[in-house]
């Protein structure tokens, strides 16, 4: 009984001990290597889809079917104010009485009042060789400053035929007061908003204005003489003139402008032969005047070969005709391409501009003299198009493009967590539906722009495979160079830990992206064409091998 | 006898994730094994668990590793050796505990009737963890090589239920022989989380790693609403929620084949449980949905400003397109879930029974239904009374694949004050202390896979007196203590049943009023 409970007393103590302990802090452990993997996403990329920008933007050809680049701009926006500047200018005139009217004047009694008239047809200065009609004025003033030298009070009635509101002629009545000194002078202010100034003195000339003058003298004291007079000097402000009509005479206007295209941008080698490319010109014309046209010269200064684009595309545009009254318009419309061009506009791009200068002229009346007018929101304006349909081929074309990118920032992972990574692979799943095959190259770089790595061992690597292109149908079937199957590509992008802790070490903060382009068949000259339809699918999924420990 | 070797055998090698009381099954002693089998019958009249403290069990349970298999030592310096831990895990791996506690309980002896009344707090927690589960973060998804890229999750899960029983239990001793027993219990659920099915598998696709999820997945939960009142220190309004109820049925049997040989066998817990308050249901059809990916195209295009909306727009889509193809549910109906029954089967052989002690081997086989399995055990036990003060029980189980479960059991008996403590497993208490900076965050067992201690104090009343005849009559007074006789002979017996006894029969075989002898023998 004893022996009994002895036992199990022994049993219990030995059984109710602690005999291990283990510090948590101070636990390690064998590493070990799990690898995760998962699909991220995909993207389908139809060329239809690529983003359009402020002055560029893809479209489709409604005759062909391809897509095309199409560069938008303004060229050759002329005014009112490209053609006829008028300066404020002054105009003067005078009146007074002949040697006869003299001595009439002295015979008659004191206070008597005695009338002469007299009637003026003044020069309207102007710029250029014009001959103008009409100005109708929408902003502007006149200033009539007169001054009488006679020793008598006057008083005369001032008309202006050529200054008409309303179908008013302007008139007006000065009163000249003598106080015993002269000149008196008096000074007349007229805001001429509203106003036409009729320059045809009658409908018989041009550049011309009247000034009738009716004097009333009241017989003072004084004798007068025939040097005396009344001088009237008009001072013409005119701010804004709302149309003008008459003949803006037969003279040559040059306009220069640059554009520049970023198809080409960031090229940095290889080759690229772009098949039709043209310009298309809609020239806008509100104003009464017809034009005659050309570029005198389209160049790629930046070019070594093959710099300016010539040939009869240039010179040979239709007559502008000119609008038949103010509100109307005339659109005249001409394309320059490669069948009126010579060096083409594809040998000159051939080169990869990354801008066109374009230099042009513009000659007013070319058929002699007519009447024209021009108005206020009047203008000749061309819209330019530059259309680069996506058809030809690349051989070796290759683009650059570096942006600030930490790719410790894109993966989330640090230093210290590095030392857990073992290697990340980025899979991509290709199909390609476009006849370009694409190889990558993308280097890492530090602020300085020294290359600290880069993502492929030896030179760039294929990830596009181009896909089979139509090449049976003659060249000027749409179908010819057409993608007809994609072409399907499996590439594993690879980076180790050692690779990503030297870059985090070395402060990576740039990527420089490289990416050449090839279109199939491009040796044999062939080119190759992009539809809407065609697209590039992208499959992205991630493997992760890590090595873990609780070291 | 061959044979019975050989079905043994292969019993053994089938034993796994038995578990529960295996000691105490055969603990005459202690009144608490009735919630074992119900035909038990207590040696006192009246028994009284004091609140709280009657009966405190707890189990815990690992199948896969312990700090002896997962930790070891080189050069000084303790490793998690994960190598032994891969090796380690097996298809289903089982984490889980439990924690039983009487509120109180109490029984009484009327004629040959014995009743019972137990309020009983059950907390239940199983976790299994696939092989896939447990794969996942050491060998990640893609390691090709070690499993093609297929992981399988099914039957992860949950089986966690907090319950209080409400039992009333009734024995009869119908004979010298057999004896029946059953218990009605009312339940009353608090909160449960069940995994009711989970047959999910990934598949990776080594060339474009993809996701594919197969399988069928439905978790049910009930009461958390207001089992977050607890956090909030509303414990008094989760305790007293009776919104999910249910029943069980306990039955057993007891029968004395021999003076010596006793069977016995019950079914306890066979029940169940309505839940229905605070539901919270999610689940799929048995489907296939192919991860390949977010569709970025829109993102990509989208202009900067609107860019988010089009990634989380794409983010929705994807959502979207799951929850249909899975066939993704939730709902908050309310479900039954059974509670897991156990079979309990075995013998006793009276080894001896002297004057002031008596010996007792005993052989149990349990086992509990769960996950639609069954789960043996095995147990051999010795149990020892050391007259009316002391009883003592050794054990050795083959439970939960392992085969050194030694179990030890005491009851002591002062006066009326019983004191009991049980263990299935001797050696869990070996532990293994996981300090912080010396000091000891929590200890667990360093060998054992399962940990069980029951333990309590109750107040016995009219504790029998020893009867090694079980003829009713004490030893103390029994004239024929190791023969079973009547009363009225003072415990010797009549086995003619001629109203002589034996002792005084001349013929003891035959009825006779003759001395015993019938008058056809005295005219012979």
């Amino acid at each position: 009984m004893k022996k009994t409970i002895k036992f199990l007393i022994l049993l219990l103590l030995l059984s109710s001990c602690i005999k291990e302990e283990i510090e948590l802090q101070k636990v390690n452990s064998d590493p070990f290597d799990p690898s995760f993997a998962l699909p991220i996403g995909n993207v389908t990329m139809p060329l239809s889809r690529l983003t359009n920008q402020s002055n560029r933007f893809l479209m489709v050809n409604p005759t062909t079917g391809l897509l095309e680049f199409v560069f938008q701009s303004e060229s050759v926006d002329l005014r009112l104010s490209d053609f006829f500047n008028i300066a404020n200018q002054s105009v003067s005139s005078s009146t007074s009485m002949s040697a006869t009217e003299v001595s009439a004047f002295n015979i008659v009694p004191t206070g008597t009042t005695y009338s002469f008239s007299s009637s003026n047809a003044e020069a309207f200065t102007v710029p250029a060789s014009e001959q103008i009609d009409s100005i109708l004025i929408k902003n502007g003033s006149l200033s009539i400053q007169v001054s009488s030298s006679y020793s008598h009070d006057i008083s005369i009635v001032l008309t202006i035929p050529s200054l008409i509101k309303s179908g008013r002629i302007y008139t007006d009545t000065i009163p000249l007061t003598y106080t015993g000194t002269t000149p008196i002078t008096q000074v007349i202010n007229l805001s001429l908003s509203g106003y036409k100034i009729d320059l045809t003195d009658g409908g018989t000339t041009n550049n011309t204005l009247r000034f009738n003058f009716n004097t009333t003298l009241t017989k003072g004291a004084a004798i007068a003489t025939t040097a005396e007079s009344i001088s009237f000097n008009s001072g013409f402000v005119l701010s804004e003139i709302d149309i003008v009509h008459g003949y803006f005479g037969n003279r040559t206007i040059t306009e220069s402008d640059t554009v520049e295209y970023d198809i080409f941008k960031n090229s940095f080698g290889g080759s690229v032969s772009l098949a039709n490319p043209r310009i298309e010109l809609e020239l806008f014309n509100s104003t009464g005047v017809t034009f005659d046209a050309q570029f005198t010269s389209i160049s790629a200064p930046d070019n070594t070969v093959n710099q300016n684009i010539g040939g009869p595309g240039l010179t040979s545009f239709p007559t502008i005709t000119k609008a038949n009254f103010r509100g109307d318009s005339t659109i005249t419309n001409h394309t320059i391409d490669n069948s009126n061009t010579s060096p083409t506009i594809t040998d000159v791009l051939n080169e990869m501009p990354s801008k066109l200068a374009f230099t042009s002229s513009v000659e007013l009346n070319p058929g002699g003299i007519t009447k024209n007018f021009f108005s206020e929101d009047s203008r000749l304006w061309a819209n330019t198009k530059f259309l680069v349909p996506l058809d030809g081929r690349a051989d070796g074309f290759e683009l650059n493009d570096t942006n600030s990118t930490k790719l410790q920032d894109v993966l989330g992972i640090d230093s210290s967590d590095a030392d857990n990574l073992n290697k990340l692979t980025l899979r991509l799943l290709v199909t390609n539906g476009i006849p370009v095959s694409t190889s990558i190259q993308a280097y890492f770089l530090d602020d300085n722009n020294n290359v600290l790595d880069s993502l492929f061992v030896a030179g760039s690597q294929e990830i596009l495979e181009a896909g089979t292109v139509n090449f049976s149908v003659p060249t000027s079937d749409v179908n010819y160079g057409r993608v007809t199957s994609p072409g399907k590509k499996t590439v594993d992008v690879i980076l180790t830990k050692e690779q990503y802790k030297g870059l985090l070490a070395n402060n990576q903060a740039k990527i420089l992206y490289s990416a050449k382009f090839n279109t199939i068949e491009n040796a044999a000259l062939k080119n190759v064409k992009f539809f809407p339809q065609d697209y590039i699918d992208i499959k992205v999924s991630a493997k992760v091998d890590l090595t873990l420990s609780l070291n | 006898m061959k044979k019975i070797l050989v079905n043994l055998s292969i019993l053994i090698t089938c034993l796994s994730y038995g578990q529960q009381d295996l000691t105490l099954y055969y603990m005459e002693n202690v009144p608490q094994n009735l919630y074992l089998n119900p035909a038990f019958k207590p040696k006192a009249k009246v028994n009284i668990g004091l609140p709280g403290i009657s009966s405190l069990y707890f189990d815990h349970l690992n199948t896969t590793f312990t700090p002896a298999n997962l930790f070891d030592t080189r050069d000084g310096t303790t490793y998690l050796a994960i190598d032994e831990f891969k090796t380690k895990i097996k298809n289903n791996n089982y984490l889980g505990a439990s924690v039983r506690l009487d509120l109180f309980s109490l029984g009484f002896q009327i004629k040959k009737n014995y009743f019972s009344f137990n309020i009983t707090e059950n907390i239940f927690t199983r976790m299994n963890f696939s092989r896939g589960f447990l794969e996942l973060p050491l060998y990640g998804n893609a390691n090709f090589a070690e499993h093609n890229g297929e992981l399988d999750f099914s039957n992860t899960g949950i089986n966690f239920s907090h319950y209080r029983e409400f039992g009333v239990g009734w024995q009869r001793q119908f004979s010298d022989k057999l004896s029946l027993g059953a218990k009605v219990k009312f339940l009353v659920g608090k909160s449960n989380v069940w995994t009711k099915i989970n047959t999910i598998q990934l598949q990776t696709n080594p060339n474009n790693y993809d996701w594919k999820l197969n399988g069928e997945i439905d978790v049910r939960s009930s009461g958390f609403d207001t089992a977050s009142d607890i956090n909030n220190g509303q414990v008094v309004d989760y305790l007293l929620n009776n919104s999910n109820l249910g029943g069980a049925i306990d039955l057993g049997i007891t029968y004395q084949l021999s003076n010596k040989i006793n069977l016995n066998a019950s079914l306890v817990d066979v029940g169940f449980i309505n839940w229905k308050s605070n539901n919270f249901n999610v689940g799929s059809s048995e489907a296939s949905f192919t991860f390949t990916g977010i569709n970025l195209t829109e993102y990509v295009n989208a202009p900067d400003s609107v860019s988010n909306d089009s990634l989380n727009a794409a983010v929705q889509r994807l959502q979207v397109a799951f929850e249909e193809e899975v066939g993704y549910s939730q709902n908050n109906e309310a479900y039954i879930k059974m509670l897991m029954a156990r079979i309990h089967f075995g013998g006793t052989y009276q080894l001896f029974d002297g004057k002031n002690s008596s010996g007792k081997a005993g052989i149990l086989f349990q086992t509990e239904f769960y996950n639609q399995l069954l789960r043996p055990s095995l147990t051999l036990s010795y149990n020892q009374s050391v007259g009316r003060w002391l009883n003592t029980s050794i054990s050795y189980s083959m439970v939960n694949g392992g085969y050194n479960n030694l179990g030890l059991g005491l009851s002591l008996n002062l006066g009326p004050i019983q004191v009991y403590a049980i263990t299935d497993n001797l050696f869990a208490g070996n532990l293994t202390a996981f300090n912080d900076n010396g000091t000891t965050q929590f200890a667990y067992p360093t060998n054992s896979h399962k940990t069980h201690i029951h333990a309590g104090v109750n107040l016995t009343i009219g504790r029998a007196k020893r009867d090694r005849d079980r003829d009713g009559v004490s030893d103390e007074i029994d004239t024929c203590p190791d023969i079973f006789g009547l009363e009225k002979f003072n415990g010797c017996p009549d086995t003619d049943g001629d109203g002589i006894e034996d002792s005084q029969d001349n013929c003891p075989e035959i009825p006779g009023g003759v001395n015993g002898c019938p008058d056809t023998e005295l005219k012979k």
